[in-house]
């Protein structure tokens, strides 16, 4: 079952096109990555998802239930970080938790315990001071426990990661993998490192439109170029290696720079077979033999072109 | 209603952490005792200011003298409060504070209405402070008894409650701190404006505010005054009608 639905969404600013005819589908239990350049259109689909903007046609639902402009009642559903969350700078943690959990109407010892338990799971606990004092990642982690007090289905977080320093970045992504599968996680970014470290389901939003969406590893297979690269000791090496009539055909269109050379072909089996041919003839023996798998940025730079 | 009471609650702990009740409380004290002593040393002052050969001789401050200062130093107290708390509902817009709130499924009415009774609860608090200060300063100070005390207190009291409503409806409908500000300073205007017609005084909200002192005076009665309390009454129900409405259907 999916538990985010998108269908034909569109919306316009003004006369601008921001989300242009949009429709994904996120499945349950899923790390699901959000992907695009600045303005791009990612945190106006969230708050589209959230009831916070009016979508100009198209329908939203989540779990089953559309979603509503305004008040909405899919949002109990739901747990949100804003790429840069606001709190009430006068209060403590954990009087902003025990707010949090009033409203959505949580047993109170049970926003006591579990308040106690995030601040713990986000590294908070020993944070006994007003929120007005915390440095941007100790928010952002206040961010990540709010979201997560109402246990909620899905967790959307809106760039979590962009403004913190690799460690901070570590122990955010730690977390949002910790809670998969209590919990679905969409999460923007354009921060391509951290996606391939925790997401297995990704979406690249491109001026409002999707243009590439799947698994990972599928998204990696579909998109596999057959690339060979093979790096020599020297670029003597090189020259003597491609002069073989084994290779020759392959080295017609290969792209040369000083001890390393890049092949392609139609069928990488039968041309990575030649080249350890060639090596066996002419005992020249190469530092790396590689078939290249195409990078999450390669495939981004691609299909954003 | 859990969430009502929830956010009704975070409001009082704002005002008192960020110091605006103790702002507003303080000076609506120190007024509450300046109205009577400014009654009483007034003709004193007056005429050691006088230049030498001029004279007048101002009367004897009566009781009254210190009520006239009250509802004069009323509605400067009402801009001061407004001026305060003109942020209460533009200021969590612009910093996306209710964010975090609205998508853990807070209605958005309810954040209107905990926001106005908050703020009225803390603006009847501040009246209720200045007038029992000035009761008791002139008790001591000018003592004598006047007619309608209490009706004219709440007719002050009832016209603060709509500048009030109105500086929230400015706030949910431009999301700024001006909106709030120019909407209830133009709303006043516009019922000064409207006081130029002798027919509508007695619809006119404004009487609530310019009529109090000729209630001591006995020059009106509270009879005067009931057509003018059912429009105030009318229009505060109104705007807070209509700043949920357009607080629902913001984009946030």
């Amino acid at each position: 079952m999916s538990i985010l639905k998108i269908e034909n969404l569109s919306k316009k600013f003004g006369g601008h096109n921001v989300i242009n005819n949009l429709s994904l589908s996120v499945p349950e239990n899923t790390i699901y990555g959000f992907l695009g350049q600045n303005g791009a259109g990612k945190t106006t689909t969230m708050k589209m998802i959230l009831g916070l903007l009016k979508p100009s046609s198209g329908k939203i639902s989540v779990c089953g239930e559309e979603v509503t402009y305004g008040e909405t009642k899919t949002n109990r559903y739901i747990g949100f970080l804003p790429d840069v969350p606001e709190f009430y700078g006068y209060m403590k943690p954990k009087e902003y938790l025990a707010l949090c959990g009033e409203i959505t109407g949580l047993d109170r010892k049970a926003v006591k315990a579990k308040s106690e338990e995030l601040l713990s799971l986000v590294g908070l606990e020993k944070a006994n001071k007003r929120i007005g004092g915390f440095s941007r990642g100790m928010k952002q982690r206040l961010g990540i426990a709010q979201a997560l007090l109402s246990e909620p289905k899905l967790l959307i977080c809106d760039e979590p990661t962009s403004a913190l320093d690799p460690i901070g970045r570590k122990e955010i992504l730690d977390i949002l993998l910790s809670v998969k599968g209590k919990t679905t996680v969409v999460f923007s970014t354009h921060i391509l490192s951290d996606v391939e470290r925790i997401c297995d389901h990704v979406a690249v939003l491109n001026n409002g439109s999707l243009v590439l969406n799947g698994t990972l590893s599928q998204l990696k297979q579909n998109h596999r170029l057959d690339t060979l690269q093979i790096e020599f000791r020297s670029s003597e090496d090189l020259q003597r290696f491609a002069g073989n009539e084994c290779v020759g055909m392959l080295f017609q269109n290969a792209e040369c720079t000083d001890c390393t050379v890049i092949l392609r072909s139609k069928n990488i089996d039968e041309a990575a077979g030649q080249i350890y041919d060639a090596i066996y003839k002419t005992k020249i023996y190469p530092v790396k033999v590689e078939i290249l798998e195409p990078t999450l940025e390669n495939l981004f730079l691609e299909v954003v072109k | 209603m859990r969430a009502f009471i929830a956010m009704a609650k975070k409001e009082f702990l704002e005002s008192i952490r960020t110091y605006k009740l103790l702002i507003v409380a303080t000076v609506f004290l120190l007024f509450g005792m300046l109205n009577p002593i400014t009654a009483k040393i007034m003709p004193k002052l007056l005429s050691s200011f006088m230049p030498e050969g001029m004279a007048i001789t101002p009367g004897e401050p009566g009781t009254v003298d210190s009520w006239i200062q009250f509802y004069k130093n009323m509605s400067t107290q009402l801009i001061l409060f407004v001026i305060v708390f003109s942020g209460i509902v533009s200021n969590e817009l612009t910093k996306g504070t209710l964010i975090n709130m609205l998508t853990k499924g807070l209605p958005r009415k309810t954040v209107i209405l905990s926001k106005f009774t908050a703020i009225i609860s803390i603006w009847t608090l501040s009246y209720l402070i200045c007038f029992v200060i000035t009761l008791i300063y002139t008790r001591y100070l000018l003592p004598g008894e006047l007619p309608n005390l209490p009706f004219a207190a709440c007719c002050m009291w009832l016209f603060g409650v709509l500048e009030i409503s109105m500086m929230l409806l400015g706030g949910a409908l431009s999301g700024s701190i001006y909106g709030s500000l120019l909407l209830a300073v133009g709303f006043a205007g516009v019922l000064m404006l409207a006081n130029i017609f002798p027919k509508l005084e007695e619809y006119n909200p404004y009487l609530l505010s310019t009529g109090c002192v000729s209630l001591l005076t006995s020059e009106r009665v509270p009879s005067d005054f009931y057509v003018s309390i059912i429009v105030t009454i009318a229009f505060i129900l109104l705007i807070i009608i209509s700043s949920i409405c357009s607080f629902n259907k913001k984009q946030i």
